[in-house]
C-alpha cells in the first residue's frame, strides 16, 4: 500500500495548523473565560442593579433581597463566600482587580481595606442613627463610620443545673474568684467542672472576663496599645493571670487541648462537663442533642465582685464600595437594612440578634440572656477591637495560651509576648 | 511493462541531489514539527497556570503587598530574612521534614511486607486487599476528623475507652501533648498511606517471575534470603516511584494535621503549608507568603532531587 505524500504532507499541514489553532483557540477560550468570569463577579450591570458580595449563605440573604426588590425596585446581583479566611480572600481578590461590588460585608479581619480608600466613608448617613453604639464603635475607623451593623452575638458560660446543684450552686458566682470557688467544688465532688474550646482558640471566658476588668478600669486599651501609648504586659496581666488559674490550679484539665468545640458541646450534652464557654449558636445545638438537659448561660463573672460581662461583638456591618458603580442602590440597600422590616427579616431569616433601635427581635426562651446581653453593648472581643495584625496577634495569643496550658510557658509572660509580636508584626 | 521516467536521479555520485536533501530535510523538519504540536497545549497550559503564577511570586516575594492596601513596595530581602528567623516558619519547616521523612520511612517498611503477604494465596486475599487500600479513599481532611473521635484525650475518646476498660489504663493525652499530637499525626498519615503504598508495590511483585523464586528455593535458599536479595532489589523502581510520592504528599502536608490538631498545641504540629496559608493569605501578608512559597518550592525540588539521585543509584547497583 502506497501513502500519496501530497496527501500526507496535507494532511501533517493541517495537523501542524490545527493544532495551533487550537492551542490559540484554547489560550483564548481561558483567557475569555476569566475575563467574563471577572465581569460577572463584578455583579451585573444596569442602573437598576446592585451588586452584593455575602458571607451569609444565599438562604439567609434571598428573603432580605427578595424584600428589598419588592420595596425599592432595584435588582440585586448577589454571589457568596463563607467566612472567614475565604471571605476576606475574594473580596481582596475583587478590590484589587477592580471587580467589587457595590455593597459587601466589612468585618475585623478585612478592616484593614479601609486605609486603601476602598470603603465609602457613611459618616452622617441617616441609616447609622438606628445602630446600637458597640456596633458603631466597631464600625469606626478614625472618627469615621465605615459599615452598617445591626446584629450582635453575646457568649457566657452555658451551665448544666444539676450538676451545679450537686454542690449546692442554683447559677453562676458574680465574681472570677467565686467561678473559681465553685470549680474546685465540683471537681472534689468528681465533676469536670469547666471546658473552652482551646484546640480552636476560643477561650469564651477569657474574653468577657477582660472586657468586665477593662469596663471597670478605665476603659478598653486596645487603640492605645496599637498607638504605642500603653502595652500588653501594663492592661492585660491582672485579670489574664487570673484567667490563667483555671489551669494552673488544675481546674479545667490538659486534655482540652485536643477537642474541638464540637466534642466540647457533646461532653456538656452528655453531662460530662458541668460547664463550658458557648456561644448563641450552641444553644440549638444542646437542646436537639439533650432534649431533657436543663441548662441556663449567665454572663462571665467578673474579676470585681457583683459585675458580669459578656465576650462578644458586633456582628460584620455592610459596607458600600468607594468605587460602586451603582451607590444611589447601595445607599438604599443600607436604609433597607437600617429599616424596621430589614432588620425583622434578617434577624427573622439569619437567627441573628438584631441591636437596632427600631426593633426588639423576639428570641426562643434559651436565648433570653444572651440576647440581652449582645443588646446591652457589654460585650468584649479583643480579636475585632485590635485595628490592625488581629489574626496574626490571635494566632500568638491561642500558641501561647496553649504553651500555657501545658506547663511550658507561665501566665504573666504572655502578654509580654504578645507586645513582642506586635512590635515585630509593626516593624515590618 | 517498465516504464520510464524523466524525473531527475535522486543519487548523484557522492549522495542525494540538492534537491533531494532538500526534500528530506523539510520531509524531517515537518515531522518534528508535528510531533512537537503536540506538545503545544500543555504547554500553554502549563505557562499560564505555573509559570507564569512563578514569575509573579517570585516579583511580589520581593514586596510588602499586602492586599489591604492599592499600592506595593519593594523591600528587597526582607521577607527571606523574615522567614528565616521566624520561629514559627522554622518550626512549621521543622514538623513538615519530621513528618515527611517519618511517614515515607515508616510506610516503606510497612507497606513492603504487607505486599508480600497480600501477593500469596489464601482465603479472601481480595477482601484484605480492599481493607487496606480503602484508608486511601477518603480525603485526608475526613480522615483527620474521624481520628479526632479516635484519639480523644478523654476518658471518652475510642481508644482511651479501650484501654481504660481493658486495660485500665488512665487517658492518654494523644493530641494534648506537644510529643504524642506529632506521634498521633504520623501514625494517622502512615495508616492512611500504607494500603495504597503496598498496592502499588504488590503490582510490581505481580510481574516478577515465579522462576527466580523457583530457582532459589532448588538452590536452598531460605525465604528471608530470597526476600532480600529476590524481592527487594526487584522493587526498586517501585520504591523510586512509592518514596516519591509519598515526599511530595509529606512536603505539602496541611489537610491532615490541621484537622486532626489545628496545628497545636501550641505550634507543635504546624506544618510549612499552614504557616503559608495563616501568615500569608488569611494574615493578608502576601509578600511573605509568596517568599514562602517560593522557598518552599526550591526545598521541596533539592529534596525531591536527593530522593531521585538516590534511588536511581541504589536501581543501577541492583539491576
Amino acid at each position: 500500500m502506497s501513502i500519496d505524500p501530497t496527501t500526507a504532507q496535507l494532511s501533517r499541514r493541517r495537523f501542524v495548523q490545527g493544532s495551533l489553532m487550537a492551542a490559540l483557540l484554547g489560550g483564548t477560550a481561558l483567557a475569555t473565560s476569566s475575563c467574563s468570569t471577572s465581569t460577572a463577579a463584578g455583579g451585573g450591570g444596569g442602573a437598576k442593579t446592585l451588586s452584593f458580595l455575602s458571607w451569609d449563605t444565599q438562604t439567609v440573604m434571598q428573603p432580605v433581597l427578595d424584600l428589598f426588590k419588592q420595596q425599592t425596585g432595584f435588582d440585586v446581583s448577589a454571589s457568596y463566600a463563607p467566612p472567614v479566611a475565604q471571605y476576606v480572600s475574594t473580596l481582596q481578590t475583587r478590590l484589587q482587580s477592580g471587580t467589587a461590588p457595590d455593597v459587601f460585608i466589612l468585618t475585623a479581619e478585612d478592616k484593614q481595606i479601609v486605609p486603601g480608600g476602598f470603603v465609602k466613608d457613611l459618616s452622617g448617613q441617616s441609616s447609622l442613627s438606628v445602630m446600637n453604639s458597640a456596633n458603631k464603635d466597631f464600625m469606626t475607623v478614625d472618627g469615621k463610620v465605615y459599615g452598617l451593623s445591626i446584629s450582635s452575638w453575646a457568649g457566657g458560660i452555658m451551665y448544666n443545673k444539676a450538676l451545679l446543684a450537686k454542690v449546692g450552686a442554683s447559677s453562676l458566682p458574680d465574681s472570677w474568684d467565686g467561678f473559681l470557688e465553685l470549680c474546685a467544688a465540683l471537681k472534689a465532688k468528681g465533676i469536670t467542672p469547666y471546658y473552652d474550646a482551646a484546640k480552636e482558640g476560643n477561650f469564651m471566658s477569657l474574653w468577657g472576663l477582660l472586657g468586665g476588668y477593662f469596663a471597670d478600669h478605665g476603659g478598653f486599651p486596645d487603640q492605645d496599645i496599637f498607638a504605642g501609648k500603653t502595652t500588653f504586659a501594663d492592661t492585660w496581666t491582672e485579670p489574664f493571670v487570673a484567667y490563667c488559674k483555671l489551669y494552673t490550679q488544675g481546674l479545667t484539665p490538659q486534655s482540652i487541648l485536643g477537642l474541638t468545640g464540637d466534642q466540647v458541646v457533646s461532653e456538656f450534652a452528655n453531662s460530662r462537663v458541668a460547664m463550658f464557654g458557648a456561644g448563641t449558636w450552641n444553644v440549638p445545638t444542646v437542646q436537639k442533642s439533650a432534649p431533657d438537659l436543663s441548662f441556663d448561660t449567665g454572663a462571665i463573672p467578673g474579676f470585681n465582685k457583683g459585675t458580669t460581662y459578656w465576650t462578644g461583638a458586633a456582628s460584620p456591618g455592610f459596607a458600600v464600595n468607594a468605587k460602586a458603580k451603582n451607590p444611589e442602590a447601595a445607599l438604599k440597600f443600607l436604609e433597607f437594612m437600617a429599616s424596621l422590616d430589614g432588620a425583622k427579616v434578617y434577624g427573622t431569616s439569619s437567627g441573628a440578634i438584631t441591636t437596632t433601635s427600631n426593633y426588639t427581635p423576639t428570641v426562643p426562651a434559651a436565648l433570653t440572656n444572651q440576647a440581652a446581653g449582645a443588646r446591652s453593648g457589654k460585650i468584649y472581643l479583643p480579636v475585632v477591637a485590635w485595628p490592625r495584625h488581629s489574626n496574626d496577634l490571635n494566632t500568638e495569643l491561642t500558641t501561647q495560651l496553649q504553651q500555657m496550658i501545658q506547663g511550658s510557658v507561665k501566665p504573666q509572660d504572655i502578654p509580654a509576648a504578645l507586645d513582642k509580636k506586635l512590635k515585630q508584626l509593626d516593624g515590618k | 511493462m517498465a516504464t520510464e521516467t524523466s524525473a531527475p536521479p535522486l543519487v548523484r555520485a557522492g549522495g542525494l541531489s540538492a534537491g533531494a536533501d532538500r526534500r528530506i530535510s523539510r520531509h524531517r523538519l515537518r515531522e518534528r514539527l508535528g510531533t512537537q504540536a503536540f506538545l503545544i497545549p500543555i504547554t500553554v497550559v502549563l505557562a499560564l497556570f505555573f509559570l507564569v503564577p512563578l514569575a509573579e511570586s517570585v516579583y511580589w516575594s520581593f514586596t510588602d503587598y499586602s492586599g489591604f492596601s492599592q499600592s506595593s513596595h519593594l523591600v528587597g530581602l526582607r521577607n527571606y530574612r523574615e522567614i528565616f528567623t521566624d520561629s514559627e516558619v522554622l518550626t512549621g519547616l521543622g514538623f513538615t521534614l519530621l513528618y515527611a521523612v517519618a511517614t515515607t520511612v515508616i510506610v516503606t517498611v510497612i507497606a513492603i511486607p504487607l505486599a508480600t503477604v497480600l501477593n500469596r494465596r489464601f482465603p479472601g486475599r481480595n477482601a484484605v486487599r480492599a481493607a487496606f487500600f480503602f484508608p486511601a479513599v477518603p480525603s485526608m481532611a475526613l480522615l483527620g476528623l474521624v481520628w479526632t473521635f479516635v484519639l480523644s484525650p478523654l476518658s471518652s475518646g475510642v481508644i482511651n475507652s479501650v484501654l481504660g476498660d481493658v486495660f485500665g489504663v488512665g487517658p492518654v493525652p494523644w493530641l494534648s501533648d506537644n510529643t504524642l499530637a506529632k506521634v498521633s499525626v504520623v501514625t494517622v498519615g502512615v495508616w492512611a498511606q500504607a494500603g495504597w503504598h503496598a498496592v502499588l508495590y504488590l503490582a510490581y511483585l505481580q510481574s516478577v517471575p515465579r522462576d527466580y523464586y523457583e530457582a532459589a528455593t532448588i538452590d536452598g535458599a531460605t525465604p528471608r534470603q530470597q526476600f532480600f536479595r529476590i524481592t527487594l532489589p526487584l522493587l526498586a523502581p517501585a520504591m523510586t516511584v512509592s518514596q516519591f510520592l509519598l515526599l511530595i504528599n509529606g512536603l505539602r502536608v496541611y489537610d491532615l494535621p490541621f484537622t486532626l490538631t489545628k496545628g497545636g498545641p501550641g505550634y507543635a504540629t504546624t506544618t510549612f503549608t499552614q504557616v503559608l496559608i495563616q501568615r500569608g493569605v488569611s494574615g493578608g501578608d502576601y509578600g511573605l507568603g509568596a517568599a514562602l512559597g517560593v522557598v518552599f518550592l526550591v526545598a521541596v525540588a533539592i529534596v525531591l532531587f536527593l530522593q531521585l539521585s538516590v534511588t536511581r543509584r541504589l536501581e543501577r547497583r541492583f539491576r
